[in-house]
C-alpha cells in the first residue's frame, strides 16, 4: 500500500499561518488523498462522505492553523482532525447495519485457491473488507486505518488518538480480531493455498 | 361589574386563538438566509426566494408546504414546489425555479404551527426569477381560492 | 496459577516494535497458549488485508468544496490573503494595470478582433456572436465587441459573459481559485455557478466580486460603472468600502471612491436621486433627508449601507429610521450600531434582508 510521505516543511507551515493561499494549496495536496481515504474507508466508500469530511478538516485547519506551534509533528496535529470528524460523524449517522453480504463471501470461499495478489484484485473481496471496516466500532477504525494508511508509530498514533499507547494497542488487537471474524471466508480462501 | 368579567373570561379563553393568528410565512431574498449560505451550488442561481415561519413556538416543526400556480396561455396550471431545507432548525426553506418561464405564477406558500395552533399562507406573484414584493400577501390564515385568482387575475 | 495473556501486545509483535526481551516474553507465551496464537493468526490476517487497500485520489470537488466554505465562513483568510492586505494591493497596482492595459488595447476596426499567441496558455474560450467560431484565448488578451457586434467569453465550466456591442473586455488570470475579467467599457452580462468568490470582474471604480449569481455590469467611458442584479446577489469593492447588492437591486460605481450605496430598482425616483446626491458628495444633508422620507421597509437595504457612510451627527437618525420598520434583534443594541460593531451590523441586516 502507498505508504505515508515525509512531513511537511516548515517553510510552508509558517507561510500558511500567515494566510499564504499557495501555502495552503501545497499543504492540501500534500495530505488531501490520505486524509480522503481514511475518510472513504471509514464510511465504507461513500464518496460523498469521504469528500465532506475531507472538506471540514482542512477547514478546521484554515481555522486553527495560527494556533499550531510545532509542539508536535504537524501530521499527527491533522490525523487527529481527520480521528475526530470521522468518530463524530459516524456518531451522528444511524448505525452502519451493513453486515456482511453472503453471496459474495460464500462466492470467495468457494473460489479455486488464489494468490494474495489474486484474491485482492478481486472486486467482491475489496468490497467485502470495506464493508466489513465500516462495521467496526468507530475507534477501532480509527486505529486501523490510521495504522496501516499512515504508518504512525504507536507513539504518534496515542497523540493522534488522544491515548495512551496501550490503548492504542488495545484498539488495534480488538479491531484486527474483530475484522478477521467478519472476514472469515476470505481468510479460509487464503487458507486453501498452505 | 358582571360584564366585564365575562368579558375578561371572553379574552382569556380566546387569547391561544388570538396569538395563533399572528403565525404567519415571511419571505426574502436569498441574501435573507445569510450571505454564508452554500447549502447546494446551485443555491444562488436558481433560488427565487426563502420562506420562514414567524411567531411559532418551535419553528422547526413548522410544516411548509407550497404550490406553484400558473396562468399559462389561458389554462390554469398548478404545480407542487419542492422546498429545500436551509436551515431547519429554525424552519427556513429555500424555493428554487420550478415553474415554466412562460406564463404568469403565483406561488402559494402554506404553513401550520402545531402550538400555538395556527396556519398561514403566503400568496407571492413572480415576474420572471424575482419575486413581486410589493405585491406579496402575507396571511394570518389559510388562503382562500378567490384570494389567489385574484392575484393571478391582475398579473395577466 | 493465571496466565497474562498477551493480547495487547500482539499489534506491536507483528510490526516488530516490541524490544527483544519482550518479543522473547511473547514468542514464549504464544507458544504455550492456544488463545494467544490464535489471535496473533487473527492479527497477522487482518493487517495483511488492510494493506491492500489502496490510496484513493480526493476528486476535485473537494478542493472547490473547501474554497467555497472558506471564502462565506466569517474570519477564514484563506484562500486569498486577508482582504485589507488584497484590497490595499489592488488600490495601489490598479492605476499601473490601468496604464499597462491601455498598452495593450488593439484598435478594433470592424467586428470582434481577437488576438492569439500560440505560444501561451489559453484557458478562455472565445465565441464570436456574430461569426459562430470560437477561439482560445489567453490571459492578458482583450475582448473588444466593434459596432454591431457582440461575443460571448465562456468561463471553464462556470458559465457565461455575454459582450454587448462598444465593449472592451480584458482576460485575466486563471487559476484554480480565481477567474477574473476587466472591464474597461461598455457591457457585460455574467451568468456564473461557481462557488463564491471564484469569478470577480475589475471594473475602474470596483470589483465585483461574484458570490454565484447572474447580473449586468456596465462601465461609462470616464470609468463610472453600475451593477444590476438579476439572481443571487454580489459584493462590490473597493479600497475597504463595500455594497451587498441582492437581486433586484443597483448599485453604482465611481472612479475614486468605488461602489456607492445599493439601492432597489423598485424604490422611488426621488430616493434614487437622493442617493446618487449622497453618494456624490451633493447636499448631503438634504439627500439624506430624503432618503429617510422616501425609504420604504425594503429600502432599509440602502439605510443600512448608510449607517457607515453618513456624518457621525447623522448616524442615529438612520438608525431610528431602520429601527421604526424593523427593530434589532436582541442583543443588537443602538450603542453597539451607532459604533459601528461588525457583528451588531451583520446580525441586523441578516435579520433586515427578511424585508428586502
Amino acid at each position: 500500500m502507498d505508504g505515508a510521505g515525509g512531513e511537511i516543511s516548515p517553510e510552508i507551515l509558517d507561510a500558511c499561518r500567515r494566510g499564504d493561499r499557495e501555502a495552503f494549496r501545497a499543504l492540501y495536496e500534500a495530505y488531501k488523498d490520505r486524509v480522503y481515504s481514511i475518510a472513504f474507508y471509514f464510511f465504507q466508500a461513500d464518496a460523498d462522505a469521504a469528500g465532506e469530511v475531507t472538506q471540514q478538516v482542512f477547514l478546521k485547519l484554515m481555522r486553527e492553523i495560527a494556533r499550531f506551534r510545532g509542539e508536535a509533528a504537524f501530521s499527527t496535529w491533522l490525523y487527529r482532525l481527520v480521528v475526530n470528524a470521522c468518530v463524530d460523524r459516524a456518531r451522528g449517522r444511524r448505525a452502519d447495519v451493513v453486515g456482511e453480504d453472503p453471496v459474495t463471501l460464500d462466492t470467495i470461499a468457494a473460489s479455486p485457491a488464489l494468490s494474495h495478489e489474486e484474491m485482492f484484485a478481486r472486486h467482491e473481496v475489496a468490497t467485502s473488507v470495506q464493508r466489513a471496516i465500516a462495521t467496526l466500532p468507530p475507534k477501532l477504525r480509527a486505529a486501523i486505518l490510521l495504522r496501516y494508511f499512515e504508518d504512525l508509530s504507536y507513539s504518534d498514533m496515542a497523540d493522534a488518538l488522544n491515548c495512551s499507547i496501550g490503548t492504542v494497542a488495545s484498539r488495534l488487537s480488538r479491531g484486527h480480531r474483530l475484522l478477521a471474524k467478519k472476514l472469515a471466508p476470505v481468510r479460509m480462501a487464503f487458507r486453501s493455498e498452505e | 361589574m358582571s360584564r366585564l368579567i365575562a368579558w375578561l373570561v371572553v379574552l382569556m379563553l380566546a387569547a391561544p386563538a388570538i396569538a395563533g393568528t399572528k403565525f404567519r410565512l415571511e419571505i426574502g431574498p436569498p441574501i435573507a438566509a445569510g450571505t454564508g449560505t452554500p447549502a447546494t451550488k446551485q443555491f444562488k442561481n436558481k433560488v427565487v426566494l426563502v420562506v420562514r415561519p414567524q411567531v411559532c413556538d418551535n419553528p422547526s416543526t413548522v410544516q411548509i408546504t407550497g404550490t406553484a400556480e400558473g396562468l399559462v396561455n389561458g389554462m390554469r396550471q398548478s404545480l407542487p414546489l419542492e422546498l429545500t431545507p436551509v436551515n431547519p432548525a429554525q424552519g427556513i426553506y429555500a424555493v428554487q425555479r420550478q415553474w415554466p418561464e412562460n406564463g404568469h405564477w403565483v406561488l402559494q406558500l402554506n404553513g401550520t404551527c402545531p402550538n400555538p395552533k395556527a396556519a398561514a399562507s403566503t400568496l407571492v406573484p413572480m415576474d420572471g426569477f424575482t419575486f413581486i414584493r410589493n405585491k406579496t400577501q402575507v396571511l394570518r390564515e389559510p388562503a382562500t381560492r378567490q384570494q389567489l385568482e385574484a392575484l393571478l387575475k391582475e398579473l395577466s | 496459577m493465571f496466565t497474562r495473556h498477551v493480547d495487547d501486545s500482539l499489534p506491536r509483535y507483528c510490526d516488530g516494535e516490541l524490544s527483544t526481551a519482550d518479543r522473547q516474553r511473547v514468542d514464549a507465551h504464544v507458544a504455550a497458549c492456544e488463545r494467544c496464537r490464535l489471535a496473533l493468526e487473527e492479527i497477522q490476517f487482518s493487517a495483511s488485508v488492510v494493506r491492500q487497500l489502496k490510496v484513493i485520489s480526493a476528486p476535485p470537488s473537494v478542493w472547490n468544496g473547501i474554497v467555497e466554505n472558506a471564502i462565506v465562513e466569517a474570519g477564514l483568510p484563506w484562500p486569498e490573503r486577508s482582504r485589507r492586505q488584497t484590497r490595499r494591493a489592488r488600490g495601489r497596482s490598479y492605476p499601473l494595470r490601468w496604464a499597462v492595459a491601455c498598452g495593450l488595447v488593439l484598435a478594433a476596426a470592424a467586428g470582434v478582433y481577437l488576438s492569439i499567441r500560440a505560444t501561451m496558455p489559453r484557458p478562455w474560450e472565445v465565441a464570436g456572436v456574430n461569426d459562430g467560431g470560437t477561439r482560445r484565448m489567453a490571459a492578458g488578451e482583450w475582448v473588444d465587441t466593434g459596432g454591431g457586434s457582440a461575443a460571448r467569453i465562456i468561463v471553464g465550466q462556470l458559465g457565461t459573459v455575454d459582450v454587448a456591442p462598444q465593449t472592451r473586455v480584458r482576460l485575466g488570470q486563471v487559476s484554480p481559485t480565481e477567474y477574473r475579467l476587466k472591464l474597461d467599457r461598455g457591457t457585460i452580462s455574467a451568468e456564473i455557478n461557481a462557488p463564491p468568490r471564484l469569478f470577480i470582474v475589475d471594473t475602474p471604480a470596483s470589483a465585483v466580486v461574484d458570490l454565484g449569481c447572474a447580473y449586468t455590469v456596465t462601465v461609462a467611458e470616464n470609468g463610472a460603472g453600475e451593477l444590476r442584479m438579476t439572481k443571487g446577489w454580489s459584493s462590490l469593492e473597493w479600497k475597504g468600502r463595500e455594497s451587498l447588492v441582492p437581486a433586484g437591486a443597483m448599485c453604482r460605481t465611481r472612479p475614486g471612491s468605488g461602489p456607492g450605496t445599493p439601492y432597489f430598482e423598485d424604490a422611488s425616483a426621488a430616493l434614487k436621486r437622493a442617493v446618487d446626491d449622497f453618494d456624490e458628495s451633493k447636499n448631503r444633508s438634504e439627500a439624506l433627508d430624503v432618503i429617510l422620507g422616501e425609504a420604504r421597509v425594503r429600502d432599509t437595504l440602502t439605510l443600512w449601507h448608510l449607517l457607515s457612510r453618513v456624518d457621525v451627527s447623522d448616524r442615529a437618525r438612520v438608525y431610528e429610521r431602520i429601527a421604526q420598520f424593523e427593530a434589532p434583534p436582541v442583543g443588537v443594541t443602538r450603542d453597539r450600531i451607532l459604533a459601528l460593531d461588525a457583528d451588531a451590523l451583520r446580525r441586523w441586516r441578516e435579520e433586515l434582508a427578511w424585508k428586502w
